[in-house]
């Protein structure tokens, strides 16, 4: 979330889309209430009615995966009807920035729904290579080139890109009704307004589509047209899932990061050396953005904060191998040389390539608290992939599907090889630590008892295993071998005599001489002097002490905001609403000035020359004044991007393209011109899927989440109580494709796609409807996950349906939008 | 005194028919809880371990059999984020350490947990029955990883430009964090890279 939980109550509209509060984040709904209350409006966009939609003021269906005709639409709105906000646009992104002349949106005839090769979607550079922007307008000439260069600014490619995203097209897309569509567009899109915000609650309903990076990017040009980014109330929240999959994915357990959001080395020659900036074939040279500035002499300057890379990455090294020179140890860190992403891990488990000989290169695998038996995409596919293993560990409360792989129903387990140990953990309560919510809140939890019998906290498992493994390698002179010999495991000494506290504590970071704690990251240095595991987190453990056990319930924010920064400790230094420089007029007269002064979430004091007191920490350069730094200082041109600049792989905008499986056969928005499906999208070998429009699987199938249960369902199906409430699996279906199939509610059905089939009871509803697509009635509907064959409610598991394919970028799989068919047993 | 769940519903059927009727008259349960006031030997503050809200909860434990375990939580009424209330899965989340048995009526640790570690030999068509300790396992397992490492191993890649330094281990994989805390999670990035692990992942894709 750039924003906040308690922030929802600020906004003066509220879209849920790819989301559903209600149901899957039931105490964040508490904030979207206090909105309504305040007499916000409550927008949910949503395939199926859902709780979230019955709170809210306004309700549109849509056809699963269609978000980026829905939102282009929105855009093409707000341009059509000077419904965007000129000054926020001038002054925070990039909408008057010359691009590279070559470039085409992809209303380009001579390549329809797709746009000019990759190098074109660059800035346009003058003689020093420096952007070139226009000054106090959104459209015109090159002021360097003038006409010749044919160079238009992203605000002109804007409006050409989303020129076809009419209401009567979008709706023959999304299956929308446009009297709905009408109110929603004129609604949110009237919050371009400087005093008002909006904001927009996602989850996975945005991200599990081979487009789901080029959703959330649509929101963001939508957010930053309106003026709707960094100010309160405002923002792209992203409704995470697990408790603390945000810290996780903060600490970098991806394939593609180490921790803090910097990457992971690549096994390409730029990566050769650590290095620094301005070195050649050096890792930190080519990840460390260099700063893009129309006019470099004159304020504002951009303060291009991953400027600060080098620090990061070298104060990592330390911390991990502080007796060894981090230009060494750079060369102990793994460098990848593949996608390795989850989809690419089971694939890679299964060695599925054609014509080539099978050697299982995934020997082991260790499985922490996750159940792929269940959540995995086409999951009978990713549980046959397990056989394949000499051995699996897996921690975990209870047995599950995964753990249980090698005698699920359908196999023999004499045939399976894979040696198993399951390691018992400890639930939430029974460790003390800190977890981070979705906010970017790190909370401390105290322990409130022992986990049962053997079972153990998991850093004490892992602390043990460390162990273990160090001391195999102890003594080896094998370069090879260095890493694990040479680590600080499993932290420094000095630090602690407690291991939760000793963790907590390099990873907050420290002087290497002294072992004495920084104050946070911005004493960080690239000289080997400081090790911190994790900049983002340094701040949370200062000399002053644990900064996440704050537990002080008042909010001291002048305008009562909801800030709350005596609760926990919200990552980067404690500010709740990120890019808040945006929220201020940038220069002028107004300068400092709130857009909403009624909420305004930091005030710059120009007669003070100072910020008022107590509002949010200032986002990077806490002291300087608004005109001094552009305010998106996560950029490298210190602007927020209307247009991606090198981009997603799929295009640096949003382009509509139909999923992978589709009742389609040609895509409505370039008439059948343009590519039915992604273009980008990766095909695994031996990947199934059903055809366009395919007869056999006529349905589209969209899966989601119930409050009665947990993801892969462990945490949930083996407690009595939410077992009673919600005991078994089903598909939601409407009442006309019921009566179409002669199913009644409650009826045992099948409901099978080109992957594999499951029997489920029929739960049929008025909360699914048929839609009218490109002419055609369109079925949808959907069933939750959760269900496996372990654990004491048990059933056939959503998943078995699901197609294995990702997004373009992301790989994150396509749960959301796939093709079944259904018949009564 | 535990409340069973055959109590909970016996008190809570008046209040349940007057929902169904909209009236609202907890005056039943209101009672019955303050006859039964929980008891509990500890308190502790947590952060409830489903979604990400982050809901403040405060978690109680009794001795059951001369032990601690959890029997009651309740919403923190102090946090900004929940002000007090937790949702269906939150509160139920006492039952991952006890429940109350429908047989008895008396309040039991969760007979689904694991209180020891299991293990499947290769082609196996069951758990072992033996007994092994959380070091033994943790013993077998480093012995794996080593083997497995020292046979998966690679340090250098060709490349036109020439040979380069890629320390990778390709052979073990590691997925998940996301259930547990930021310490264990960094923990896991730690071990695993200094390992050469590049397969890592957790639940951020999934």
């Amino acid at each position: 979330m750039t924003n906040h939980w308690v922030d929802i109550k600020n906004a003066d509209v509220i879209l849920i889309m790819g989301s559903n509060a209600a149901e899957n984040h039931p105490i964040a709904f508490k904030w979207i209430t206090e909105a309504k209350n305040k007499g916000a409006t409550i927008i949910n966009v949503d395939p199926r009615f859902t709780r979230s939609s019955s709170k809210s003021d306004i309700y549109a269906s849509m056809r699963s995966g269609t978000d980026i005709a829905f939102l282009g639409g929105m855009i093409k709105y707000a341009l059509d009807n000077n419904k965007y906000n000129t000054q926020y646009l001038l002054d925070c992104t990039n909408s008057s920035y010359f691009i590279d002349p070559n470039f085409q949106t992809a209303r380009d005839p001579n390549h329809p729904g797709q746009f000019s090769a990759k190098d074109t979607w660059t800035y346009h550079l003058d003689d020093s290579g420096n952007p070139i922007k226009l000054d106090g307008a959104l459209e015109g000439i090159c002021p360097v080139h003038g006409t010749a260069c044919g160079a238009k600014t992203v605000f002109t490619h804007l409006k050409d890109q989303y020129s076809i995203y009419d209401a009567t097209t979008v709706c023959s897309i999304t299956g929308t009704d446009p009297l709905v569509y009408g109110t929603i567009c004129q609604t949110y899109c009237d919050t371009y307004l400087d005093y008002k915000s909006a904001t927009m609650l996602y989850a996975m309903g945005w991200t599990q589509h081979t487009v789901g990076s080029q959703n959330i990017r649509t929101a963001t040009i939508l957010q930053m047209l309106l003026a709707n980014m960094g100010v309160a109330g405002g923002g792209i929240n992203a409704l995470r899932g697990w408790h603390n999959v945000q810290g996780s994915t903060d600490h970098g357990v991806l394939y593609h990061l180490i921790t803090g959001y910097n990457p992971s080395p690549q096994n390409i020659w730029k990566h050769s050396i650590l290095g620094a900036v301005g070195t050649t074939n050096s890792f930190l040279d080519t990840e460390t953005p260099k700063a893009l500035d129309p006019y470099p002499s004159v304020a504002p300057a951009s303060g291009n904060w991953w400027g600060n890379r080098p620090k990061y990455v070298s104060s990592m090294l330390k911390a991990w191998w502080p007796t060894i020179d981090h230009n060494i140890s750079y060369q102990y860190l793994p460098k990848r040389h593949k996608d390795m992403s989850h989809i690419s891990l089971f694939e890679d488990m299964l060695d599925n390539t054609p014509d080539s000989p099978r050697t299982y290169p995934i020997k082991g695998l260790f499985v922490w608290g996750t159940n792929p038996g269940v959540i995995g995409s086409d999951v009978e596919r990713e549980r046959s992939a397990l056989h394949n293993l000499e051995w699996m560990v897996v921690c975990d409360l209870f047995e599950t599907e995964t753990s249980n792989f090698w005698k699920r129903p359908g196999v023999d387990p004499v045939t399976i090889k894979t040696e198993v140990f399951l390691l018992p953990g400890a639930a939430f309560y029974e460790k003390k630590g800190s977890v981070t919510n979705s906010g970017r809140l790190a909370q401390w939890k105290d322990k409130a008892c022992d986990p049962p019998g053997d079972a153990l906290d998991e850093l004490e498992i892992l602390r043990r295993l460390g162990d273990a493994i160090k001391s195999l390698y102890s003594g080896s002179l094998l370069d090879r071998d260095k890493p694990i010999v040479d680590i600080n495991w499993p932290y420094d000494p000095r630090l602690s005599t407690d291991l939760t506290e000793g963790i907590s504590k390099e990873i907050n970071g420290y002087y290497v001489a002294t072992g004495t704690q920084v104050t946070n990251f911005v004493g960080l240095k690239d000289d080997g002097t400081t090790a911190c595991g994790n900049w983002l987190f340094s701040g949370t453990w200062p000399d002053a002490g644990n900064q996440m056990i704050n537990r002080d319930p008042i909010d001291y924010h002048p305008a009562q905001i909801g800030i709350y920064h005596k609760w926990g400790y919200s990552w980067p230094l404690n500010r709740r609403i990120i890019y808040n420089r945006a929220s201020v007029y940038q220069t002028g007269s107004n300068e400092g000035v709130p857009l909403a002064p009624n909420k305004w979430v930091i005030w710059w004091d120009a007669a003070a020359n100072a910020y008022k007191g107590d509002g949010d920490v200032v986002d990077g350069y806490a002291t300087a004044r608004p005109s001094a730094y552009y305010p998106f200082i996560m950029r490298n041109e210190g602007v927020g991007r209307l247009m991606g600049i090198k981009g997603l792989a799929d295009g640096p905008f949003p382009e509509h393209y139909e999923p992978k499986e589709t009742p389609l056969t040609a895509n409505p928005l370039t008439s059948g011109l343009g590519p039915l499906s992604n273009p980008a999208v990766y095909v695994y070998p031996g990947t199934i899927f059903a055809a366009p429009g395919d007869p056999n699987y006529p349905i589209v199938a969209t899966t989601y989440r119930l409050t009665e249960h947990w993801h892969g369902g462990a945490m949930t199906r083996n407690l009595p109580w939410l077992c009673q409430i919600m005991p078994e699996p089903f598909v939601e279906m409407s009442e006309e494709l019921a009566l179409a199939k002669g199913i009644s509610n409650g009826n045992y059905v099948i409901v099978s796609s080109a992957r594999g089939s499951i029997t489920v009871k029929a739960c049929v509803t008025k909360r699914f409807k048929p839609l009218t697509i490109a002419g055609k009635t369109v079925h949808q509907v959907g069933l939750p996950w959760h269900w496996g064959f372990a654990a004491i409610c048990s059933g056939d598991s959503a998943n078995v349906l699901t197609p294995h394919i990702g997004d373009a970028n992301t790989r994150i799989p396509e749960y959301k939008a796939f093709l079944v068919n259904i018949y009564k047993v | 005194m535990a409340i069973t769940r055959r109590d909970f519903l016996k008190i809570s059927a008046g209040a349940s028919a007057g929902i169904l009727f909209g009236i609202f008259d907890l005056k039943p349960i209101i009672a019955y809880a303050q006859a039964n006031p929980p008891v509990w030997t500890s308190e502790a503050i947590s952060v409830c371990g489903y979604c990400s809200v982050g809901c403040s909860m405060i978690v109680g434990s009794q001795l059951i059999g001369g032990k601690p375990y959890i029997t009651y939580v309740q919403g923190n009424p102090d946090s900004p984020i929940n002000k007090g209330s937790l949702c269906s899965k939150g509160s139920a989340s006492a039952q991952f350490s006890t429940i109350v048995s429908d047989d008895t009526g008396t309040r039991i640790p969760n007979p689904k947990r694991l209180i020891a570690v299991k293990h499947r030999a290769p082609y196996a068509s069951d758990w072992d029955t033996a007994y092994i300790t959380m070091d033994q396992a943790i013993s077998m397992i480093a012995e794996k990883v080593k083997s497995t490492r020292d046979t998966t191993f690679v340090e250098t890649d060709i490349k036109p430009e020439g040979i380069l330094t890629v320390n990778r281990c390709e052979g073990i994989a590691s997925l998940g964090a996301a259930a547990f805390n930021n310490e264990a999670a960094y923990l896991i990035t730690k071990l695993m890279r200094s390992i050469g692990t590049v397969y890592l992942e957790h639940q951020a894709r999934v």
